[in-house]
């Protein structure tokens, strides 16, 4: 009994020398995690100190420590606010829309780009794919503007084809749809790369092999293609679960306008508003904030249950 | 050794990360610099400030620049502040202790209870009492009321910069800049540019059918404005016959009691009167997008728009005309941005006018700042005010490009352009931090030998018919200014009207905007009513403008 006890001490110990030596074999790699290290530490952990302002009602020259605690009362104030619930319910019917067609737009044009057998055009349309990405959003949405406003480029064409001017911009049964549509249009082809490299990584025989046994270009995606990629896929998909409350602050702030807040005003763009709109109350802000995380982290823990349940494996 | 170079090169990396993240100085630390002091001169003493243009150096790169810097042994560096974020900045630089020395923006009623918690936070240091050093403060704080609104326990906390306004009462020359060159060409304009509300709404309806432009079918846009205005510039205002004017929809006295003026009959017939506007294409579709009032403008000055809704400012005035004739040489100058004065949709009679606060925008200094940084501030302000310093800012450095007559008005050196208009030889921008403690138009911009004089002109008598003809709803300080518990903390529901304001206008029909506005104000009273109790249980409430000026002191 005691030997097995100094037995597993020292099979401890050894474990913890050999992560050491590992470490110290491999630290120039390590080293390179430092940025991020050093990203996540600075802009994710330690503002979590902030958090407690959501219990407190935060005064200037007391500081976030020296701010008095005033208990539930920003999420009593929060949860009958009407604006707040409806601010939730279209985080979530944009973040579903998102889901819907931008999620799985990625995989499919990675495997349409896979199938492609010129290699000077899957070049190409990869570059014009991606290349929407390094355009911010502020940029996107002045492109947006100017092609669809009721004097834009899309409208005009409208009009001279002798069709009735549409207010794109204006109208709340088109402006979740336009929302998603930006954004497949902006992030396809670089969120495309993560499943292009995926499927680089699968063993070209297979293909051969289902080809000899008589697969046609279907049975070859149905069964070697998408077997070889689902497992990124789910990664992908629980982490996007994990961050559903985030449904895209950046493009919403520089696009929408008071016509559409019904369908458009999302927690970002709520937090925003009675942040820095309106007479500031940091304590209401931090509480919309935490109130968003904590539904985030339930979601990517029902997420990863879900994922283990059905594949028997998930990310946590 | 490849090793030591790779780990050589991701250290610098993390270095260089770190740093960019720990940033430099603080914004709103303070420096007095170190220059000595050995000749009798005074040491070089740096400021940071706020300033409302984007290319802030521009403020730098010039001889005035560096005859101001040299004068008052100051290095100035400008922090850019736009309109559309400059609630944000300030709250994040109040809230993080981060303020910039000089903190110049509008202190309206939007901000001015938070500006007052940051002023009893100890955020900002005290203008001195004693101001005998600085006469021409003193002068400035004796014409207006300002300095009433800036006090807190005993002492003023912020400088006014009085901008846009007319030398009486404050009034503010708001209303519609139009085409009055498309106007003739259609033989539709009327004398002195007074319009019933029908005629004018003809003429746009005119101007967009027929296009007198030639831009194209469909291409010529009828009435739009900035954010600020609309949609209230086409019809709320108008209807308002109230002693209380006001920009935004807030709460105002009737017989005795404050109410939520979109509550109000006037304001929701105004509201419809936009509605009809918008729904016969006499209104730009494209209004309620142009969140940056940046759009509108542009297609003003491509000569695709009719009519805007404007500050009608000589100084506003002189841009859009230079702006029109760079475009249009060909163009009447003078008549391709005239201001309409334009009777209520209710009355051919009644025409509207609103006061505006005496101030603009108010300067600040940080609790941060030494006392010599605050007393140099107050002498740079102080000399702005004078006659010299009047100069300075309108034309620039004596000799070189004015010299002073006899009688202390200004021989102009710039040179002039094909049209015999003097060409300012400062970039745009350049003299954006000496007009801040500018007097008023009527003072400032009447005088200005370098604009034209039909902008004058016409700036001048535009504010002198209002005074003339106008009903003028007046300032109410008691409601604005005051700081109540629920006004506070739920504020005055401006965007809120706004925003529902412009949903409506767009997404109901003409039969239904009444119902469902009632609806939605309804549905906000629960929050409004305990701002309106607040203001209805303070110890006074006015009866007309003398009752309010009585009560404030006679200013």
């Amino acid at each position: 009994m005691g030997g097995e006890r100094i037995s597993a001490v020292k099979k401890a110990i050894g474990g913890r020398k050999s992560l050491i030596r590992g470490i110290w074999e491999n630290r120039f790699i390590y080293l390179m995690l430092l940025p991020g290290l050093a990203f996540f530490g600075i802009f994710k952990y330690i503002p979590i100190y902030g958090i407690q302002l959501a219990f407190k009602k935060y005064s200037v020259n007391m500081g976030i420590t020296g701010s008095p605690w005033v208990g539930w009362a920003n999420f009593r104030l929060l949860f009958v606010d009407a604006d707040f619930w409806q601010a939730v319910r279209n985080t979530l019917v944009i973040a579903y829309l998102q889901m819907l067609v931008f999620f799985p737009f990625p995989i499919i044009l990675a495997i349409l780009l896979n199938e492609t057998r010129r290699k000077k055009f899957k070049r190409a349309a990869q570059t014009v794919y991606t290349f929407p990405h390094f355009l911010s959003w502020v940029i996107v949405s002045g492109m947006a503007l100017n092609m669809l406003s009721s004097g834009g480029a899309i409208n005009n064409l409208l009009a001279v084809l002798g069709w009735e001017r549409v207010q794109f911009l204006t109208d709340k049964g088109i402006f979740r749809y336009l929302l998603v549509i930006m954004l497949t249009w902006k992030e396809a082809g670089w969120n495309c790369i993560l499943y292009l490299a995926a499927i680089t990584a699968i063993d070209p025989t297979l293909y051969e092999a289902a080809t000899i046994d008589g697969a046609n270009r279907w049975h070859r995606i149905r069964y070697v293609t998408w077997p070889g990629i689902s497992m990124i896929v789910m990664v992908t998909l629980i982490l996007r679960v994990g961050s559903i409350m985030d449904a895209g602050f950046e493009q919403i702030i520089n696009i929408y306008n008071p016509t559409v807040y019904q369908v458009a005003d999302i927690i970002d763009t709520y937090i925003f508003r009675i942040t820095f709109q309106r007479t500031a109350n940091f304590g209401l802000s931090t509480a919309v904030g935490l109130f968003k995380g904590m539904t985030n982290c339930v979601l990517l823990l029902s997420a990863n249950w879900i994922c283990v349940r059905m594949e028997g494996t998930g990310i946590v | 050794m490849k090793k030591c170079l790779l780990c050589i090169a991701l250290s610098t990396l993390i270095l260089t990360q770190l740093i960019a993240c720990g940033g430099g100085a603080a914004t709103g630390q303070s420096e007095t610099a170190e220059s000595a002091d050995n000749e009798g001169q005074r040491a070089l003493t740096r400021l940071t400030l706020t300033t409302n243009i984007t290319d802030a150096d521009k403020q730098k790169e010039n001889a005035m620049y560096d005859f101001f810097s040299e004068k008052f042994q100051v290095d100035m560096e400008f922090i850019p502040m736009q309109f559309g974020e400059r609630h944000e900045k300030a709250r994040i630089w109040a809230a993080s202790g981060d303020l910039p020395d000089i903190l110049w923006m509008d202190l309206n009623e939007n901000i001015y209870s938070e500006w007052c918690d940051w002023v009893d936070s100890g955020l900002f240091a005290p203008v001195p009492g004693d101001l005998s050093k600085w006469p021409e403060i003193r002068k400035q704080f004796d014409s207006m009321v300002a300095d009433e609104l800036f006090t807190r326990n005993g002492s003023v906390y912020a400088l006014a910069s009085m901008r846009d306004m007319s030398s009486e009462d404050f009034t503010v020359c708001m209303g519609i800049a139009y085409r009055a060159d498309w106007a003739e060409k259609l033989g539709m304009r009327k004398e002195n540019d007074v319009y019933t509300w029908n005629e004018f709404m003809d003429l746009v309806r005119a101007c967009i059918e027929q296009d007198p432009g030639g831009n194209g079918p469909g291409k010529t846009f009828g009435l739009s404005a900035p954010q600020w205005y609309f949609p209230d510039m086409f019809g709320v205002y108008q209807l308002n016959t109230y002693e209380w004017g006001f920009e935004e929809p807030f709460f105002i006295e009737i017989d005795g009691k404050y109410v939520w003026y979109p509550t109000t009959q006037e304001y929701i017939e105004g509201l419809k009167i936009a509605k009809g506007l918008y729904d016969e294409g006499l209104i730009w579709p494209d209004n309620v997008v142009d969140t940056n009032s940046s759009m509108y403008i542009d297609l003003y000055y491509a000569g695709q728009m009719v009519a805007v809704g404007a500050h009608a400012t000589i100084a506003n005035l002189t841009t859009a005309r230079n702006r029109m004739a760079e475009a249009f040489p060909d163009v009447d100058r003078a008549l391709s941005y005239k201001i309409a004065k334009i009777a209520s949709p209710n009355d051919d009679e009644f025409f509207w006018q609103k006061q505006s606060p005496c101030y603009w925008s108010a300067n600040s200094l940080s609790a941060n700042t030494t006392e010599e940084q605050r007393e140099r501030f107050l002498d740079i302000w102080n000399w702005l005010l004078t006659d010299e310093g009047m100069l300075f800012r309108q034309y620039g450095l004596e000799g070189k490009d004015f010299n002073k007559n006899a009688d202390g008005t200004a021989e102009i050196l710039w040179n002039l352009n094909d049209k015999g208009q003097y060409t300012d030889p400062y970039a745009s921008g350049a003299r954006n931090f000496y007009g801040r403690p500018i007097l008023n138009d009527a003072e400032y911009a009447y005088k200005n030998e370098s604009i034209p004089l039909a902008d004058r002109e016409d700036g001048f008598n535009a504010w002198k018919w209002d005074w003339e003809n106008a009903h003028i709803g007046k300032v109410d300080y008691n409601m604005l200014y005051s700081s109540t518990p629920n006004k506070d903390t739920l504020g005055m529901f401006v965007a809120e009207v706004k925003a529902k304001a412009i949903e409506l206008l767009i997404n109901s029909s003409a039969d239904s905007i009444e119902t469902e506005w009632k609806a939605w104000t309804d549905s906000m009273l629960p929050k409004v009513q305990l701002v309106l109790d607040d203001l209805n249980a303070l110890p006074f409430i006015p009866s007309d403008y003398d009752d309010l000026l009585k009560h404030m002191g006679g200013n």
